[in-house]
This record gives structure tokens, sequence and C-alpha cells, in this order.
């Protein structure tokens, strides 16, 4: 049974914050400067053709809500409010065109709306600053850790393919040409790391540590490796890494006994910790 | 705040079965399966003129972002490209379609 009612360390869930804000931040002037490319006459390809077309005034809306609510949420002020109208907006933005789609896009307009409920400004905030630091309840975080499970899962099942696994899709993608021997071995480590450290191995307390280290030097290679959208992936490094923490940090999903109340947590909501 | 138990444990059910279905329940690359960089699908454009010559032109004029393979290419885009100077045929093709217009 998942300890649903637990309340833990706000500071784990705090760094996530910081992460997804500057991956909405960056988010968002992606999506104004493709906004505004449609705005200004190029190709649009809308869901269906009763949705309206996309103005100049509606762009400087989204971009407005976007960056106030990215910034809102990155000091810690009015954090609920803000990755609500972020994740609404953005979330309309996305059924606003096909091209606005992105799988970077769509993880963070999620996190952003499990962060809304996970009082994650008790600590590392603006109005935190000066405050006994709070304990915060535990559900949005588990929705946070599953719903990264589930991208490196389906993200590393999608690779198993005739392109992706001999290597071939990959040695398109680099930005400096490698041995052509390194191409096969990549994309199987790749696989490997998304499917078995990242879904799997951050949930195990013996593999997180290891999980951690796969997972930041799978984001540092596909910065440095692939050759196009590196801008773009710095925001998704940004919407992932950050939440490792909540994974190290995480309660035991087991009831514990009474000689054993779990790492930083209690069953109480908000006590303010020692 | 109350935890939301059924809600909690219905957002988890979703936040897999959603990327399953887009992965099992049609060819991929498709929408909200997190299947970045799979290296399936492809997009095939070919602009020519009234010869059969290729019509060169700036993908930067006409698309918003760099195309993506899992839209739909083949319902708007011939008629856009038929407006480049010179174009007499567009072909578009995708793995599960192709269509042909001309200008």
């Amino acid at each position: 049974m998942l300890r649903l009612a637990l309340h833990v360390d706000p500071r784990p869930v705090a760094v996530a914050r910081i992460g997804l804000a500057l991956a909405a931040l960056i988010n968002t002037l992606e999506m104004y400067a493709l906004l505004s490319g449609l705005a200004a006459g190029k190709l649009a390809m809308p869901l269906t053709d009763w949705v309206p077309s996309v103005s100049h005034v509606a762009v400087q809306v989204v971009l407005a809500v976007g960056v106030t609510a990215s910034v809102s949420i990155l000091l810690g002020v009015g954090t609920a409010a803000a990755a609500i109208a972020y994740s609404l907006t953005m979330g309309t933005v996305l059924l606003w065109d096909q091209q606005t789609y992105s799988s970077h896009q769509v993880i963070v307009v999620l996190l952003i709306a499990y962060l809304a409920f996970a009082r994650s400004d008790r600590a590392y905030s603006l109005v935190s600053r000066g405050r006994p630091r709070r304990e915060v309840p535990w559900w949005p975080q588990l929705l946070m850790m599953t719903q990264l499970s589930a991208l490196y899962l389906f993200a590393g099942l999608s690779k198993i393919n005739h392109m992706f696994l001999p290597g071939d899709a990959l040695a398109g993608w680099m930005r400096y040409p490698l041995p052509e021997w390194v191409y096969q071995p990549m994309a199987v480590a790749t696989i490997v790391t998304e499917m078995g450290l990242l879904a799997v191995g951050l949930w195990v307390p013996r593999l997180r540590m290891v999980a951690v280290v796969a997972g930041m030097g799978l984001h540092l290679s596909i910065l440095t490796l692939l050759a196009d959208s590196t801008i773009q992936l710095v925001a998704f490094a940004l919407a992932c890494v950050p939440l490792y923490p909540l994974f190290l940090a995480r309660p035991s999903l087991r009831r514990y006994g009474q000689d054993d109340p779990g790492p930083l947590m209690t069953g109480a909501p908000g006590p303010t910790l020692s | 705040m109350g935890v939301p138990r059924g809600v909690v444990l219905g957002v988890i059910a979703a936040q897999f079965c959603v990327p399953l279905i887009a992965l099992v329940a049609s060819e991929p690359p498709t929408r909200l399966g997190f299947q970045m960089y799979s290296g399936l699908g492809s997009l095939d454009v070919t602009v020519e003129d009234e010869h059969g010559q290729d019509v060169e032109y700036d993908p930067a004029e006409v698309f918003a972002v760099s195309p993506r393979v899992e839209i739909d290419w083949t319902r708007r885009l011939p008629e856009r490209l038929c407006a480049i100077p010179g174009a007499a045929q567009v072909t578009v093709e995708r793995p599960d379609g192709l269509r042909t217009v001309r200008c």
C-alpha cells in the first residue's frame, strides 16, 4: 500500500522546482519563436480546421504568462498559481498547432502541473526565507517521479527498433564524427541506461547512486554529442536531472514499524522540521 | 489538504498507459509516446518544375520549426509549396502515405 499521506523534507522538491522553472523559461522562449513564425505566415498545422489561427497578440500573451510564471516558480513566489497558469497556458499552446508538440515541452507541462500541489516554495524560495522549514506532502513528488520513470521507460522502449539499435540513427545526429564501431554499443548503452538504470534503477536504493551518475552522464552526452536542438536539450536536462534528488531522498514505499518511522517524514501534515 | 488516493493512482496509471497505447496502437513515432530520438519515421518532400527538375527552396521560410515526422504533412504542405516560384509538382511522402499535387 502506497503511503500517500506522508510529509517529507521540502529541499529535494525545491531543487526540482528551480530546475523546472529554468526549463520552463527556455521552453517559453522556444515556443515564442515558434508561434511568432506561425503568426508571421509560416505554414500552420492546426489539429483541426476550427482552431483559431495564431495571432501576434496571442503570442505576446503566451510570452508574458510563460515568462512571469517561470520566474515566479524560480523565485518561489506564488508558486502554485504560477504553476497552474504555466501548465494551462502551455497545455493549450500544445493543442494549438501540431508543430508546438514535443516531448520536452510536454514533460515540463506535466511536471509543473504536479509541482502546483507540492508546496515546493517551503525551501530555497523568497517566501521561505527566515521561516522555519516545514515539511511538504509527498504524493506530488511521487507523481513527478513516476512521470519521469514513464518518460525514460518509453524513450528506451521506442529505441528498440531497426533504425536505432544498429547505431545508424545515432551516426546521423552526431556533432562530431566518431569511429563507426562506436555507434552500436552507444545505442545499446543508451537503451540500457534509459530503461534499466533510470526507469527502474532510480527506485532501487542499491542502484540509485549509479543511476544518478548514469543519468547525468546520459544528459551530458546528449548535450555534447548531438548536433541539433542544443537549447531544447538543455531544457530537457533541466527538467529531468533536478528531479533525481526526489529519488535519493524518497521515503520507503513500505510501511515502517513504530521503531522506524522512516527518513525525514511524518504522517501529520506540515510539521516543522527540527 | 487530503490525499486524493484514487486520483494519484489514476494519474500514475495514465502516465504509463497513454505512452503504451501510443507505442503499440499505431506506427511510431506518435504523439504522447515519449518516443524521443527513436530514429523512426521519415518525411520526403520533392518540389519539381515543369521539366521535372528539382526546385530549391528554403525550409526555414516554410516551416515554423524543423518538421516533425509524426505530423501528416500531406494535408497542407503540398499546396503551400506550390506557391514557390517555378514549382509545377509537389510530392510529400511519409511512411503511411504519399500525396502528389500538380500546381
